[in-house]
């Protein structure tokens, strides 16, 4: 097959961070080409590079054969290359129609109004053949339509390189299914399709070759035929991975408590239906479920940020549903909420600043009207000392630190405050194995203090490892609550994508 | 009230709202790309000086009109390239331009002060339609840059509603990372955004110096920049709501003579400070309501965002 | 094809900035402001230096003039500053210092036979009073409807104008007061004296500012309070998370900024011009907002910055200047330092860094995500 894009040496450094480090690579015509690799690998900046995003610090780029001049997403759009980024780049306030025409040459200089623009945006896409509302306004959209505006707009546009970043962490996996065939009907029509990843199953479920980057580098280039998860899980990581050992743990008293609880969400909306389930003492509760399920508003309820509409919760016997954050705290209630930057820390903020957010009430930090400074610092020094942290300076900003750093900090000092229970709302998102390890250790070590804790997370693998039970939350609702042991894993994830589950009309207001 | 009285403050309403309405015109360009810009005040004022100095000194009215724009255009230039080249913080990068204005104006314009113009904008009367009886007399027997004014959202609506420049305006205001990744070049076009709102403000201060006022004063513009932001807000952001806001600005300003031509025993103070009241009031009450419809809020998304390609 | 490249590359700085960094910038902006009008007005001489000298530390005359000035732009820049804490802008100073010295003579002529120990400490009561309430509206406008603060306080300042000419031009108007706006004298016991220090006559206002400015950095530094506040201004979501009372301390934060200005009001006029009228404040307001923004929060640099602001309005009136202009172009020069600030504090966050082209690994814990706009509380 032809080689339709060749990157060669290209360099990007952010500060003294070396991201991509002479990497070489070549696309082909008519190929799903995965780009494998664990986060910060280097795998999204490659792709910047190629699309135009970003300006590398060396390399060349040909595309066709001819090079490619690193000038603007516009110049790599006009060469065919289109990227559908992680986090979507779209006009939220805008319609599908006008996303679509945003930036495009082809747009007339004068169209005429709403109307002739929505006719125009239809017949690109009636011409692709694929479906979409063009007169719907893109905030409303579900994840999966938004992520279809995103390849639209690259396909509307002639492009015959695609680059999926990361396309499937957002979707269901009935989205993902449609995705899929997508990407091989365009391959099939000769397009060339990129797909980043850190997913081994379905990397191997889709590509024809797979590259893996580790570390700014190009570690191996092999084609899918022959070879297999565990030699690919070999380059990616470098060795391969010792699961955690989990000694069984005796179960003590019930600790917390959900009865029939709903909670709203910001908009006024239900976003968890009739919740009810406990947590012992000394055990995991791992609540499966993708992202924008319930999880946020299931993780609030039980730190206190947010108040159920109906139902109790109750910890370690005290009725807390209509309590606050601090009586949460007091409790002996830790949480890690979702996002580990605005809610978790302050990055502007100093360390010693964020550590004793939970506690700067109460002594020996609180005094009175006071906050001592000494002992907030003490505080910080024995927080960071705890969870192994190397930073000693407790007066410089959480944005100082990395983002494995940043949640270990997080993490600890959530675990100071959980005495009775600990809840993790996707722990170890975007964090280098290390750190995956670190976590996941302290996490069980948690748990062997007798501490009840709730895992939510959307990578099965992690609930597998760490929990003693799984539930599943899916449009608000715990459609499972199992055993670890003996589980069905095939079961669980298809619960995930609602896939034999009555739902009615979940997301009216009660 | 008699109908010429009526007629009469119909004028001057009309005449008062139309140096915010050209500003505020001008606001709404660069907050759509998503630039707050409280230069705008200090880009009216330093238009003002520039086009009275102009026009006095060369004795040519269109020569003051457009160094009006130009200067206009330099001080909104001064905030586009602190916040876009060096990541200033948008409100001090404003705040600056503005202070900077008034203080340059007060000591340069030190020598002009209550010279009258030496030429002043035209009054147009619209044929056939300046005959209407009152109403002719109200609305078509204005300074040609009158109807510039009214003129100017209209277009402005046009060009954002209508054509592929606006829509990337708008996007540019969603979303500067999207846009940029859409093939549109954010920061050049945001800065010329920030120039072309400055000279609209500029051309709005000149309508003070050689308009309605047709002298030269110290802080001649007295807030209306500041008006021109809060007509935005009160327009939501759009541009055709842009004139009413302008007018009810206008017409709470008129109020003050309505009193005394009727001889009402209220302090004149209290119509000096109706104008500003008044917006505050209707902005306050106007986002008292969009509180209670939950809906996406009407500014761009973007607005007060700074876009470094780098950081993406 | 290959990328030109050069030896040296801007690229921002992952880390926070040091003291020079943020330091440098404001003494760039403000030395080379000044220096740009003196040097453009062609009065960069000797004689300049040295009159600056004598008018500001060089004289006991001078060190007090210096300090005359300072004390109302310490007090206004700190109701600047403290919302700016959060992110909030408070414009409306101007209009809280006319509102506060309206309070303050408001209860000196209702009670003019008090003594000095009581109706002193009356007055400022009163000043901070109607300061606070001056801003109330933007501030409940603010954390009810998201209404943007910048405006309304904004707005309100030409309203304030409007309310201060009614009470001196006409409520207590001098009778025989022949030309000028003002209101009649205040009582004697109304009045912030002065007290002599070696060969120095100090303003007890200028004290007074010292001290207020001293509270606020202990209360932002060392309570709860003060902790609340630097946690909200970083990330308001952390502070809910935390079950911080956020609505409440923005207003708190806002009705603070605006005690400050009504407490600069009443200092000037019971320390300076004892009677109200338009004296009472000389875009004061606006100038605090560059005071605090230059003194990027901190309480010692905004009585650093008052007290340079004070040497740059003496450095003006050595000017000699047509037509009277003298006090705009002081204004002028706060506006230029300003600006060349701005672009200097966002300059400060590049580097430039010479290429180098061998190869590293990536250090281990290095930062790894860009700086993002985060926390700050935004809305319409």
């Amino acid at each position: 097959m032809a080689i339709r894009v060749a990157l060669r040496g290209i360099v990007k450094r952010f500060g003294d961070l070396v991201a991509n480090d002479a990497v070489d690579l070549e696309l082909r015509a008519g190929e799903i080409h995965a780009l494998l690799g664990e986060n910060g690998a280097g795998k999204s900046t490659l792709m910047n590079v190629l699309s135009g995003v970003t300006a590398p610090d060396g390399g060349e780029i040909a595309v066709d054969g001819d090079p490619l001049p690193f000038a603007s997403p516009r110049e790599a759009l006009a060469h065919g290359i289109g990227m559908v980024h992680q986090h979507f780049q779209l006009f939220e306030g805008l319609t599908v129609a006008e996303n679509l025409h945003v930036g495009w040459d082809a747009t007339p200089a004068a169209y005429g109004g709403a109307t002739a623009l929505a006719r125009r945006a239809r017949e690109a896409v009636d011409r692709l053949g694929m479906a979409i509302d063009v007169d719907a306004e893109v905030w409303r959209l579900s994840v999966g339509e938004k992520q279809r505006v995103e390849i639209l707009r690259a396909l509307v546009r002639g492009a015959r390189v695609l680059i999926l970043d990361e396309p499937t962490a957002v979707l269901t996996p009935k989205e993902v299914e449609s995705l899929f065939e997508l990407v091989r009907r365009m391959r099939a029509e000769g397009s060339t399709v990129v797909f980043i990843s850190h997913k081994l199953p379905e990397v191997l479920a889709i590509a024809d070759r797979i590259t893996v980057m580790r570390r700014g580098r190009v570690v191996a280039a092999l084609d899918r035929e022959g070879t297999d998860a565990r030699i690919l899980a070999r380059h990616m990581f470098g060795a391969e991975i010792e699961p955690l050992s989990r000694e069984p743990a005796p179960l003590g008293d019930e600790i917390v408590r959900l009865d029939r609880v709903a909670v709203r969400d910001d908009r006024g909306l239900v976003a968890l239906h009739d919740a009810t389930f406990a947590v012992r003492a000394g055990e995991v509760v791992g609540v499966a479920g993708v992202a924008g399920n319930g999880q946020r508003e299931l993780s609030e309820v039980l730190s206190g940020m947010r108040r159920a509409t109906t139902g109790t919760v109750t910890v370690a016997g005290r009725d807390l549903t209509r309590a606050r954050p601090r009586d949460f705290v007091r409790a002996g209630v830790g949480c890690v909420p979702e996002d580990r930057y605005g809610t978790g820390l302050a990055r502007t903020e100093s360390i010693w600043c964020n550590a004793i957010l939970k506690c700067y009430r109460e002594r020996p930090v609180g005094r009175g009207v006071l906050v001592r400074r000494r002992a907030a610092e003490r505080h910080a020094e024995r927080l960071i000392e705890a969870v192994k942290l190397s930073a000693s300076d407790v007066s410089l900003p959480v944005r100082a630190l990395s983002g494995g750093h940043a949640q270990r900090l997080l993490a600890g000092r959530e675990m100071d405050v959980a005495s009775r229970v600990l809840v993790l709302t996707y722990p170890t998102r975007g964090l280098d194995i290390q750190a995956v390890l670190a976590l996941r250790q302290s996490i069980l070590a948690a748990r062997a203090k007798g501490i009840a804790t709730v895992v939510i997370s959307e990578e099965l693998d992690e609930i597998r490892e760490l929990a003693d039970r799984v539930l599943v939350l899916y449009e608000g609702r715990l459609v499972a609550d199992a055993p670890v042991e003996g589980a069905d894993w095939d079961e669980v994830g298809r619960l995930m994508s609602g896939i034999g589950i009555e739902t009615e009309d979940s997301h009216a207001p009660a | 009230m008699d109908l010429d009285l009526l007629t009469a403050s119909l004028a001057t309403a009309l005449l008062a709202a139309s140096p915010a309405l050209i500003a505020a015109t001008g606001e709404l360009i660069a907050e759509t790309v998503g630039v707050y810009n409280l230069g705008i005040e200090g880009a009216m004022l330093s238009g003002a000086l520039a086009g009275f100095v102009a026009t006095n000194e060369t004795g040519t009215l269109l020569l003051g009109l457009l160094l009006a724009l130009a200067v206009g255009a330099a001080a909104a230039s001064i905030v586009a390239i602190a916040v876009i080249v060096f990541d200033a913080d948008m409100v001090v990068a404003g705040l600056a331009v503005t202070f900077l204005s008034i203080g340059l104006t007060g000591w340069l314009g030190a020598g002009y002060v209550r010279e009258t113009a030496a030429e002043t904008v035209p009054i147009w009367n619209l044929p056939v339609l300046s005959d209407i009886p009152y109403l002719g007399e109200a609305l078509f027997r204005q300074p040609v840059l009158v109807y510039l004014a009214v003129l100017c959202p209209i277009v402005v609506w046009l060009i954002l509603t209508r054509t592929r420049l606006g829509l990337n305006l708008r996007a540019i205001g969603e979303s500067p990372h999207a846009a940029d990744v859409s093939g549109v070049s954010v920061n050049v076009t945001r800065a010329a955004c920030v120039a072309i709102g400055g000279a609209f403000a500029g051309l709005g201060g000149a309508l003070l110096s050689l308009g309605s006022v047709g002298s030269w004063l110290p802080n001649i513009t007295n807030g209306e920049g500041y008006i021109a932001l809060a007509i935005v807000i009160f327009a939501s952001w759009r541009a055709l709501p842009l004139i009413a806001g302008a007018l009810l600005f206008g017409a709470l300003g008129t109020l003050g003579n309505v009193a005394q031509a009727l001889g009402w025993s209220v302090s004149a103070d209290f119509f000096f400070a109706l104008p500003y009241l008044g917006t505050l009031a209707v902005v306050a009450v106007l986002a008292w309501l969009r509180t209670r419809r939950a809906a996406r809020p009407p500014w761009p998304a973007a607005l007060g965002e700074t876009f470094q390609r780098s950081a993406a | 094809m290959r990328l030109p490249e050069l030896p040296w590359r801007v690229e921002r700085r992952g880390g926070p900035l040091g003291r020079l960094g943020r330091v440098g910038p404001v003494g760039f902006g403000l030395v080379a402001g000044v220096l740009i009008v003196v040097v453009a007005l062609g009065e960069a001489n000797a004689a300049f230096f040295e009159n600056l000298w004598l008018g500001t530390l060089g004289t006991p005359r001078g060190t007090e003039n210096l300090m005359i000035l300072a004390f109302p732009l310490i007090l206004a820049g700190l109701a600047a500053s403290v919302p700016y804490r959060l992110g909030l802008w408070n414009i409306g100073g101007e209009g809280q210092i006319l509102l506060g010295a309206w309070g303050a003579a408001g209860v000196a002529f209702l009670l003019p036979s008090v003594a000095p120990a009581g109706l002193v400490p009356l007055m400022l009561l009163g000043a901070i009073a109607v300061g606070a309430i001056w801003i109330l509206v933007p501030a409940l406008a603010r954390v009810w409807f998201g209404l943007n603060e910048i405006i309304t306080t904004l707005l309100l300042n030409f309203v304030a104008i409007s309310w201060m000419l009614y009470w001196a031009a006409d409520k207590w108007r001098e009778p025989l007061s022949p030309g000028g706006v003002k209101s009649e004298r205040l009582p004697a016991a109304g009045e912030l004296g002065e007290f002599e220090a070696g060969t120095v006559t100090v303003p007890v206002a200028f004290v007074f500012a010292l001290l207020v400015a001293l509270a606020i950095g202990l209360v932002v530094r060392h309570t709860r309070f003060g902790y609340e506040l630097r946690m909200l201004g970083a990330s308001e979501r952390a502070a809910r998370y935390a079950g911080m009372p956020t609505r409440r301390l923005i207003v708190a934060a806002m009705l603070i900024g605006g005690a400050m200005a009504g407490l600069a009001g009443a200092a000037v006029l019971m320390g300076e011009v004892q009677r109200y009228g338009p004296a009472v404040s000389n875009n004061t307001g606006y100038t605090g907002i560059m005071v605090a923004v230059l003194a990027a929060g901190s309480e010692v640099g905004v009585v650093a910055v008052a007290l340079v602001f004070a040497a740059i309005t003496i450095a003006g009136n050595i000017l000699r200047v047509e037509g009277g202009a003298s006090s705009s172009l002081v204004f002028a020069m706060f506006g230029l330092a300003l600006v060349l600030a701005a672009i200097g504090q966002g300059a400060a966050r590049f580097r430039l860094v010479r290429r180098t082209r061998e190869k590293s690994p990536p250090p281990a814990g290095a930062a790894d995500e860009a700086p993002a706009l985060e926390g700050r509380i935004r809305g319409s």
